[in-house]
């Protein structure tokens, strides 16, 4: 598995009179940690949207790897190695926990692993998340925080090269948020390339390789974290206090 | 293991009738809900996707004329007429299939009863295929197939009875295959959550197209089934929308998404209309169809079978 490079160059999107995103360029360097900060109506989910397929942007282009993605269906984006989450959990609420992650490991990854491989890989993924208890509980019927880890594993299953993750530490208690931290860094170890939004600040200030501060819909703030929050614009603006 | 068990069960409850001498009226009632069976399990096929159609009627129409058609004017043997209805049935459904590309929900079923009505009015006015309101008459039955089947399978009306209880086993046995394998976990996602399941790679349209498909067919095949069984057929009876409507009341009031739910369905609300009904209010005899569509809308969303699940609760799939 090779990380993936991402690449936006000039992307904007207008819903009628609400520019959501403004001439966006923003490259994510293969097995980078990205972080992407910024209040709420900044334009965090908009551009993970247009990344993910679920919207097109006004104008601009969205490449993988080199190879452009801008106007394809979430589905093929998804086979080119693209995984994601929302801050709020979007599982299949009938299924049960193994089936949700199943969905994941069956269709978006390369060749076509045979039905034991699959349930194995599925179990796996539950295991890292542990959930292996719950395999045959239905998602619905799954607490919020049980939901969210239900989510990563099942987008982790197709192997993502390129992984956006939504606000992951979000509603956790602290040994969550702390399970999230240690999360972040072996997927770092595994090469996967991250686009991470994150409220809490601390959570990836230490983890990540640059912050990217998102306001009104256009890049404010681009660097190391270092120096992203020592700018007293950022920190007071955009960031609030670190929790 | 549970399906297989369920599966074998109901065959095997159902080869028993004409077997112990049930009288051909007694045959004609069960076969006719055997028949609306399978018709509702076809119609459930299409709700595991989370499609909903209100025009299953051109699929049984379609079925129905193309093999009558072959038979009587191609000179056609009558059972290559109704393989060629099931292949009808699945072309038929893959204009609205493609439709459901951009159309969900209520715009899909409301697309689907377009279509079927669409269609009706196209039968009844191409005279000269259909014989328009006229209908056909004279179509072919079902030759006996050369086989040493014992008389108690083919006498008098046990041999549609068998026909009808094939198609159904098919039915279930389609759904029941699918269910597990790649093709069923796609269509749960989609039904599930559409968006969730683009972004894990499952490609929608062809899903669907199949869906609509497999549907199709098996509905054209029951089409086929009936026009070599009654021998003659008119348009606002083939295409007509009570086959459009009771399949998906008989599915939601036994339970959408299992296995045995439509059949359970069909045949309640079926033999309630027939056997209690039509005697002692004739005029009112589809009043149980009506009555299980209030009682799905206001208190039993999942049918019958989600009485079991509020004391059994599983997931779905």
């Amino acid at each position: 598995m090779t990380a993936a490079r991402l690449e936006l160059r000039g992307v904007s999107k207008r819903y009628g009179g609400l520019q959501a995103l403004r001439d966006v360029t923003l490259v994510v360097e293969p097995g980078s940690l990205v972080a992407l900060l910024g209040p709420n109506g900044a334009g965090k989910t908009t551009l993970f949207d247009i990344v993910s397929g679920l919207l097109r942007p006004t104008s601009g282009t969205v490449r993988l790897d080199g190879i452009e993605v801008t106007r394809l269906p979430p589905h093929r984006i998804a086979a080119r190695g693209l995984g994601r989450t929302f801050q709020i959990a979007r599982l299949f609420p009938a299924l049960c926990a193994l089936d949700n992650v199943l969905v994941g490991v069956t269709f978006a990854r390369a060749g076509r692993p045979g039905r034991r491989e699959r349930r194995q890989r599925a179990e796996r993924l539950l295991e890292l998340v542990g959930l292996q208890a719950k395999a045959a509980a239905p998602a619905r019927a799954l607490s919020l925080g049980e939901q969210k880890r239900l989510e990563l594993a099942v987008a982790l299953g197709p192997e993502p090269r390129l992984l956006l993750l939504d606000e992951l530490a979000s509603g956790l208690p602290p040994r969550g948020r702390e399970e999230v931290v240690r999360f972040y860094g072996r997927l770092r170890e595994r090469g996967v390339t991250v686009l991470a939004i994150e409220h809490a600040v601390g959570v990836l200030a230490e983890l990540a390789d640059r912050l990217v501060v998102l306001d009104q819909g256009e890049i404010v703030a681009d660097g190391r974290p270092a120096d992203v929050l020592a700018s007293p614009r950022v920190a007071e603006a955009y960031l609030g206090e670190d929790d | 293991m549970t399906t297989a068990i369920a599966m074998v069960a109901l065959a095997g409850g159902l080869v028993v009738p004409p077997l112990v001498g049930f009288d051909p009226y007694w045959l004609y009632i069960l076969g006719a809900a055997l028949l609306w069976a399978a018709l509702a399990s076809a119609w459930n096929l299409l709700a595991l996707a989370g499609l909903i159609s209100f025009g299953h009627a051109v699929y049984f129409g379609a079925g129905a004329y193309a093999s009558a058609l072959l038979a009587q004017r191609a000179g056609w043997n009558p059972w290559l007429g109704v393989l060629a209805a099931a292949a009808v049935g699945a072309l038929v459904a893959l204009p609205i299939g493609l439709s459901a590309h951009r159309l969900g929900g209520a715009y899909l079923a409301l697309a689907t009863f377009a279509y079927a009505e669409g269609v009706r009015g196209l039968a009844l006015n191409w005279t000269a295929l259909t014989g328009g309101g006229a209908g056909l008459i004279g179509i072919p039955a079902l030759p006996p197939l050369s086989l040493a089947l014992p008389d108690a399978l083919t006498r008098e009306r046990a041999g549609g009875y068998y026909l009808a209880l094939t198609l159904l086993l098919a039915t279930l046995g389609v759904y029941a295959g699918l269910r597990r394998t790649r093709v069923g976990l796609a269509w749960a996602a989609l039904r599930e959550r559409e968006e969730r399941a683009q972004l894990l790679g499952v490609p929608p349209t062809p899903y669907k197209l199949l869906a609509f498909a497999c549907s199709g067919a098996l509905t054209g095949v029951g089409g086929a089934l009936y026009a070599h069984a009654v021998r003659a057929l008119e348009p606002d009876l083939a295409f007509g929308r009570g086959l459009s409507i009771l399949p998906l009341v008989m599915a939601s009031f036994g339970g959408v998404h299992t296995l045995l739910g439509p059949t359970v369905g069909a045949f309640l609300l079926y033999l309630a209309s027939e056997l209690v009904f039509q005697p002692a209010l004739p005029r009112l005899h589809q009043l149980p169809y009506a009555l299980a569509l209030v009682v799905v809308a206001v208190s039993l969303p999942r049918g019958l079978a989600g009485l079991g699940q509020r004391w059994w609760p599983g997931p779905d799939r």
